[in-house]
């Protein structure tokens, strides 16, 4: 049985997965043993830095916010003190979904007792998830609220996706996806989203059922796009790639804050159902279709109704643009955002939707700038060093009108789908 | 060394004698014919010897390197029951290039790992590169000057006791995979402290020559003052100010010409690469890499040319450039860790020979080769032990300040041990000036290069198999203790053939 603890409404904070590189060759080095006894010797290191599975990551965790500001204002300090440690060791610190030529069989496993066990567990893919990601955890005031936020937020998972997408090359080559990060998360057995569920009890009850099975210990066993934290009393976004900046991941702690206020207090949220049948019925084909045209992407929409159009299949439904539908989003979470304090990011993540930006086409350009994937990983350690702002994601752009980006926009692409 | 195994030549040939009266012929004509042989069968025969022992030794958990040593040394020793001392040392000559060679390529690749921007940003390790190779020299040297030996020779011996070899570890770490920080420093603090040794040898050398010649025109200086009854010269004392600054300058224009030359290229190839983008790949992805051997080729050559040091400006390059990018650095891998393979194999094998030449001839000066080697153990035991100690305590000292452990900073000064390769070619850099000045030291030195070629890999790997920085086995997770992670919860009460029926 497990208790949900519940917490302020609301707060905020966020879990940083970061690359370690070798600061000259921007290969993943294998430092985080000596970056973390390193970090741990300054204040509240304990805290705030934390071992990852293999010791080519580290974990960097933010205070309890309420406020967008000091959120980002703590983000800085943390990475200014895990540069500062990491120079002394030779190491570069990045953000990014995963690493662009990394081998999984180079890796090597945090020698915790918990990620041992996770190891011997699954095998080549606890190496395999040498990948990087940004949770957001969100305050909610009980277990049952969580369900419902837990379930609320599923359809908005293709936009975070395009928002953060930020691991656009695996293996030493262009996946044609904006993230490939996902593909090592759904690898593991619990992966995907949480099954639908009334309350916290139902919860309990799915729960106890699992740990009969002997399939689950611990909530750390789910590895769902979004999940219930109850010993934080939060909600945990998990989906998003870690970004290049921690101004953006900032942004995108600033989004689910505003959204989740949005859909718990929202009037016009209440009354549509909870754990959408039909959402879920498309959640795998949407995931898929944000991670690989990222803001192009044709979102299938089980509410739209059938198009009674000539040489249309009996049936066929309006597909989203996503692109727009985040615009929308965003334009319509403006008022929340006015009184939490969230207009700034949030204006800034609309300016990026609107040029399609983010840190996948950040990436691909430069690529075609310096035509060395492993350059490349030393200017994104450059970039989350703070050496160049967010803005430089803009500035690559710009300068490689003929990026990877653009080309993926002439692909065939599906503009309708079939209803479920 | 030569007159025993000479003796047991004649003794083999006088004890066949009644069996076989043309043994003695036998043997005079394979000596004929083993000396007329071009030394590149020699070379080949010896490396495919090598090849075949470190083969069979690495079945049984050895180190490969310990192969390629033996061959070395048994290829070295059984050739001194054939050959005389000079055709050993022009065997040894003849085969020089290739050590060169193989030298140049492994301090290539120890350039391509080093980030100079390291030690500047954190100075506290540049300050142990530095302390740590002082403070041994200073040790050596003053304990080698207590014993009563002159300061020249006592000098460039604390220089080359003081030098640690990063090529045992460079030329290891793709066969090991080794990663963290402990090889990395070592990489870094021996790559320096290999600079600074061949900054302080060539210089300490022109000093000592000009002491030396002081001291001995001093002497008839002395006695002529005498007899004619005339105040000598102040200034005599100071034999050093009375050498041309060419003199002095030569050494390090020549090495800091090596460095120029191999930055510059390196510089000049980075640039190239960098202009032509991702598109330089588009040919064949091998032929970055394939550019690269040539590039270290030209550099060492060029160095070579005017008389400076090759494997420096080898050492340059690689500083300057970094290993092919992506696709041509997968294609190109295999050439690489193939090269670094066989200068590996040829390292060991040929520091060995060349070990036993120099290790002869010094021997070949002693009276009473028994007594000489009595008093070398001790002083070989009183060198690997200083030189211990010395790096052990600078590098715990500094550990925490440079950002590690003090435990990784023992482990770093224990690493820091090896010796040979760069330290052979520094040692026959010092070889005429020691030989001149005090014999029983240089042969003492020989043996201490000898136990650290045997010993080094073997201790580096154990100790960064300690540090977890190279894996004891191959650890794919998982694939061994699959039992061992089953759910534990397995309920028993239903029989097997019923859960198989509903699956």
């Amino acid at each position: 049985m497990l208790t949900f603890t519940p917490s302020q409404p609301f707060t905020l904070g966020v879990e940083l997965e970061l690359q370690l590189l070798h600061a000259r060759e921007g290969t993943l080095a294998r430092d985080a043993p000596d970056l973390i006894a390193l970090l741990h010797r300054t204040r509240d290191g304990f805290d705030h830095f934390k071992p990852e599975i293999t010791e080519s990551m580290i974990e960097l965790n933010s205070s309890v916010h309420t406020q967008h500001a000091t959120l980002l204002q703590e983000l800085r300090e943390l990475r200014s003190r895990t540069v500062a440690a990491a120079d002394q060791l030779n190491i570069a610190i990045s953000g990014g979904g995963a690493h662009p030529s990394a081998l999984w069989r180079e890796r090597r496993i945090y020698p915790s007792e918990r990620f041992l066990h996770v190891s011997r567990l699954y095998g080549y893919l606890a190496k395999q998830f040498t990948v990087f990601g940004q949770h957001v955890h969100v305050g909610v005031g009980s277990g049952d609220l969580a369900i419902e936020l837990t379930q609320r937020l599923l359809p908005y998972i293709p936009h975070f996706i395009a928002l953060s997408a930020a691991s656009p090359y695996a293996q030493g080559e262009d996946t044609s996806f904006e993230t490939s990060r996902l593909h090592a998360v759904a690898m593991f057995p619990l992966s995907g989203h949480m099954p639908r569920l009334k309350d916290w009890e139902d919860f309990n009850a799915y729960f106890s059922e699992m740990v009969s099975y002997g399939i689950v210990e611990s909530m750390k066993d789910f590895y769902w796009d979004i999940r219930p934290k109850p010993e934080f009393g939060t909600v945990e976004v998990r989906i998003f790639d870690t970004p290049l900046t921690v101004e953006m991941a900032a942004a995108l702690g600033a989004l689910v804050q505003t959204l989740a206020v949005h859909l718990l207090n929202s009037e016009a949220e209440k009354k549509t159902p909870v754990g959408d049948l039909a959402t879920t019925r498309v959640y795998g084909y949407n995931r898929f279709q944000a991670c690989r045209f990222g803001f192009d992407a044709q979102l299938a929409n089980p509410h739209a109704r059938p198009i009674e159009q000539q040489g249309m299949p009996h049936g066929a439904r309006q597909s989203v643009h996503l692109g727009e539908s985040l615009l929308n989003l965003l334009a319509r979470l403006m008022p929340v955002a006015a009184q939490l304090g969230t207009v700034r990011p949030l204006m800034m993540l609309q300016e990026l939707t609107a040029s399609h930006q983010n840190g996948a086409s950040w990436m691909r350009a430069m690529q075609a700038q310096c035509g060395d994937l492993r350059e490349l990983m030393v200017r994104q350690a450059e970039l989350f060093r703070g050496g160049k702002d967010a803005k430089g994601i803009r500035s690559a752009n710009e300068q490689s009108p003929n990026s990877a980006f653009s080309d993926s926009k002439r692909e065939p692409r599906l503009e309708l789908v079939q209803a479920a | 060394m030569n007159f025993s195994l000479t003796d047991i030549r004649n003794s083999l040939s006088t004890t066949l004698e009644p069996w076989m009266p043309w043994a003695d012929d036998a043997l005079q004509a394979l000596s004929i014919w083993l000396v007329q042989m071009p030394s590149v069968v020699w070379i080949g025969a010896g490396l495919w010897l090598a090849m075949r022992v470190a083969d069979r030794v690495q079945r049984f958990g050895a180190l490969r390197s310990s192969a390629y040593g033996g061959c070395g040394l048994l290829i070295a020793l059984g050739a001194l029951a054939f050959l005389d001392v000079a055709s050993l040392a022009a065997i040894s000559d003849q085969t020089q290039w290739l050590f060169d060679m193989a030298l140049g390529w492994v301090l290539f690749t120890v350039g391509q790992r080093m980030d100079m921007r390291w030690l500047l940003r954190n100075k506290a390790l540049a300050a142990t590169a530095v302390l740590e190779f002082v403070v041994t020299a200073l040790a050596i040297a003053g304990l080698l000057i207590m014993l009563g030996l002159a300061w020249p020779a006592a000098s460039i011996a604390g220089i080359l006791a003081a030098h640690s070899s990063p090529v045992v570890l460079a030329s290891f770490m793709p066969d090991w995979q080794a990663d963290g920080q402990i090889s990395a420093r070592t990489l870094h603090l021996s790559g320096i402290n290999t600079l600074l040794s061949a900054l302080c040898l060539p210089l300490l050398l022109v000093i000592a020559q000009a002491w030396q010649q002081g001291a001995a025109s001093s002497l008839t200086g002395n006695a002529t003052a005498n007899a004619t009854g005339t105040a000598s010269n102040i200034w005599s004392s100071f034999p050093i100010i009375q050498r041309s600054g060419w003199d002095l300058a030569q050494p390090l224009l020549l090495l800091i010409s090596s460095l120029a030359v191999g930055a510059a290229l390196g510089r000049l190839l980075a640039h190239r690469g960098q202009g032509a983008g991702g598109h330089v790949m588009a040919a064949y992805a091998g032929s970055d890499s394939m550019g690269l051997v040539a590039a270290a080729c030209v550099c060492a050559g060029l160095a070579q040319w005017w008389g400076a040091p090759a494997w420096a400006a080898c050492l340059a390059l690689g500083l300057s450039l970094r290993s092919p990018s992506g696709a041509a650095w997968r294609e190109g891998q295999g050439l690489q860790i193939a090269l670094t393979s066989l200068a590996q194999l040829l390292l060991f094998a040929l520091s060995a020979l060349t070990l036993v030449a120099l290790w002869i001839q010094g021997m070949g000066r002693f009276t009473a080769p028994d007594v000489s080697l009595g008093m070398m153990i001790p002083l070989v035991a009183l060198i690997l032990l200083l030189r211990l100690g010395a790096k052990l305590i600078v590098c715990t000292l500094t550990a925490r300040w440079a950002g590690l452990r003090w435990q990784q900073g023992f482990l770093l000064g224990i690493a820091m041990q090896p010796l040979s390769m760069t330290g052979l070619a520094l040692l026959t850099l010092a070889w005429p000036m020691l030989m001149q000045a005090d014999a029983l030291l240089g042969c003492s030195l020989v043996v201490a290069l000898l136990i650290s070629d045997w010993l080094s890999p073997l201790l580096l790997r154990t100790l960064l198999q300690r540090s977890g920085e190279v894996a004891s086995a191959p650890d794919i997770a998982g694939m061994s203790s699959r039992s061992s992670t089953q759910p534990t919860h397995i309920d028993t009460s239903e029989p097997s053939s019923l859960l198989v029926q509903r699956i």
